[in-house]
């Protein structure tokens, strides 16, 4: 890969990156950290990454580093964390944004990142299993168990509401 | 293909995507026929799916890199640096021409020594040593950061008692453990890679000369031995080793010796006496003959090479077998 190419790395995938780092850390510091120090290895590495899985090996490298960064900091209770309490818009309905947020603070640590892989970054399932060192199989059964625990989340949530105006 | 409870997971996502095969998918159905309440929770998951949020953004600017060629001013510095570096080469060069060689001794005469102890000294101390004659050359150039010796070395001799017994006193030299010197395994081994043979210079019978040159590899041509004269073989004669080479390399004021011999040595080697010379052997120093400057003038030969003084002349004893003692 070439200086050049590498900036077209940067251009396009940067967002997504800083995107699948903040959804998992809630931290945006954190995440920026994280980003700079994913594109500082691709860069030291770019010789020997082909420009076509430089996607891929970034966001390996971006996820490897975020499990560092969990292992090394287990008391993540203690740090401030984005709220993400559902509160209901002046509409009087909750939005979705934040039932999503809430919902993905539900997940495992694992089974959010496959969520996020998958469904926001459109990666195979193969690529996912490079990732984060899982098989297909694998992949497959976490990010099934996944969506099932979203989907219960959001109908709880939503008969709860339903409840709270009277519906039955 | 057997699809249950225990395994149904690793195909419902490909199921909902229709990812299966005609075989699989069938499965699957009469998996879900038989347990409808799975399907009941499955169905709902055939439409999931979760927009990305375009609004996380970070700055690029620190992550990008420059891809800029080079541009003029960056040439012109490197052409100067060039320049700059050719010209201290050159100038370098041109002062190593201008140095006269050095010498470098043993001091001390190790059949004089009963302490079993060699040192090599510096240069300061290698000139006491040196006829005033050549005192004076020493000294002019004792500025020549090359040929210094920067250290002063004392390394203890353990002599090898069955070797005492063998040779006559006179050419029992100390022996010196632990040196740079490699034994060449009683083959003639070229040492010298060919990226180097242009520097290799050849003195013949002046191994002084070969000892100032440094740090330079220098190959010494001793004269062929055709028989060890004037030691009297308890067998037959034709029991000798021609020693045709020693090869110095000095470096950083110490010199590296390795001795090629004539592999045709006598029909009486046995192998034993041969796979001796495999293992690193001990040195010894050869005494100096500062006035005929002959032959060595100062070497760390392997303990298997013994120097006769009267004769000027080196021979292996060691290559000798067992059986044929020197007197």
């Amino acid at each position: 890969m070439t200086s050049k190419e590498y900036n077209i790395i940067v251009d396009q995938q940067a967002d997504a990156l800083f995107r699948f780092l903040i959804k998992n850390t809630r931290r945006k510091m954190i995440a920026q950290d994280l980003v700079q120090i994913s594109f500082e290895r691709l860069w030291k590495n770019r010789h020997k990454v082909d420009f076509v899985k430089a996607k891929s090996y970034l966001f390996t490298i971006g996820y490897r580093a975020m499990i560092d960064f969990y292992r090394k900091n287990n008391r993540e209770q203690s740090y401030a964390v984005l709220p993400m309490k559902i509160i209901p818009s002046k509409s009087g309905e909750y939005e979705l944004k934040q039932w999503l947020e809430t919902g993905l603070q539900e997940l495992s640590k694992k089974q959010r990142s496959l969520v996020l892989l998958r469904d926001y970054e459109g990666y195979s399932y193969k690529e996912i299993g490079e990732i984060t060192d899982l098989s297909e199989s694998q992949v497959k059964v976490y990010l099934f168990r996944a969506r099932k625990k979203l989907k219960d989340f959001f109908l709880s949530h939503y008969q709860n509401e339903m409840k709270s105006y009277g519906y039955t | 293909m057997d699809i249950h409870k225990k395994n149904y997971e690793e195909y419902v996502l490909d199921f909902l995507d229709h990812n299966l095969s005609e075989n699989e998918h069938a499965a699957m159905e009469s998996f879900f026929n038989k347990h409808p309440e799975i399907w009941e929770e499955v169905k709902d998951l055939q439409n999931f799916s979760l927009e990305p949020e375009q609004e996380f953004s970070i700055d690029k600017s620190n992550l990008k890199r420059k891809t800029k060629p080079i541009g003029i001013i960056q040439i012109g510095m490197a052409a100067a640096m060039a320049a700059f570096i050719l010209f201290a080469g050159i100038k370098l060069m041109q002062n190593q021409q201008s140095v006269s060689p050095n010498i470098t001794s043993v001091e001390k005469d190790a059949t004089e020594s009963e302490s079993n102890e060699v040192t090599t000294k510096t240069d300061n101390d290698t000139q006491q040593n040196i006829e005033p004659k050549q005192k004076g050359k020493a000294q002019s150039l004792k500025t020549n950061s090359i040929t210094k010796i920067e250290h002063t070395k004392k390394q203890k001799i353990q002599t090898n008692n069955a070797a005492r017994t063998k040779v006559g006193k006179q050419n029992r030299l100390p022996e010196n453990k632990g040196l740079l010197a490699n034994h060449l395994d009683n083959k003639v081994t070229e040492t010298i890679n060919k990226q180097l043979v242009k520097e290799v210079e050849t003195v013949n019978y002046n191994p002084k000369l070969a000892l100032s040159i440094t740090p330079k590899t220098v190959q010494v041509q001793l004269p062929k031995i055709e028989k060890v004269q004037g030691i009297n073989l308890t067998s037959t004669q034709t029991n000798t080793v021609e020693v045709d080479k020693i090869q110095v390399e000095v470096l950083q004021g110490q010199a590296k010796y390795s001795v090629s011999t004539n592999k045709k040595a006598s029909d009486g080697i046995t192998n034993s006496t041969q796979s001796k010379l495999k293992h690193k052997d001990d040195f010894r120093a050869i005494e100096t003959n500062e006035q005929t400057e002959n032959l060595i003038t100062k070497s760390l030969l392997p303990k298997s090479f013994a120097y006769n003084k009267k004769q000027k002349k080196l021979f292996a004893k060691s290559l000798l077998p067992k059986s044929f003692g020197i007197n």
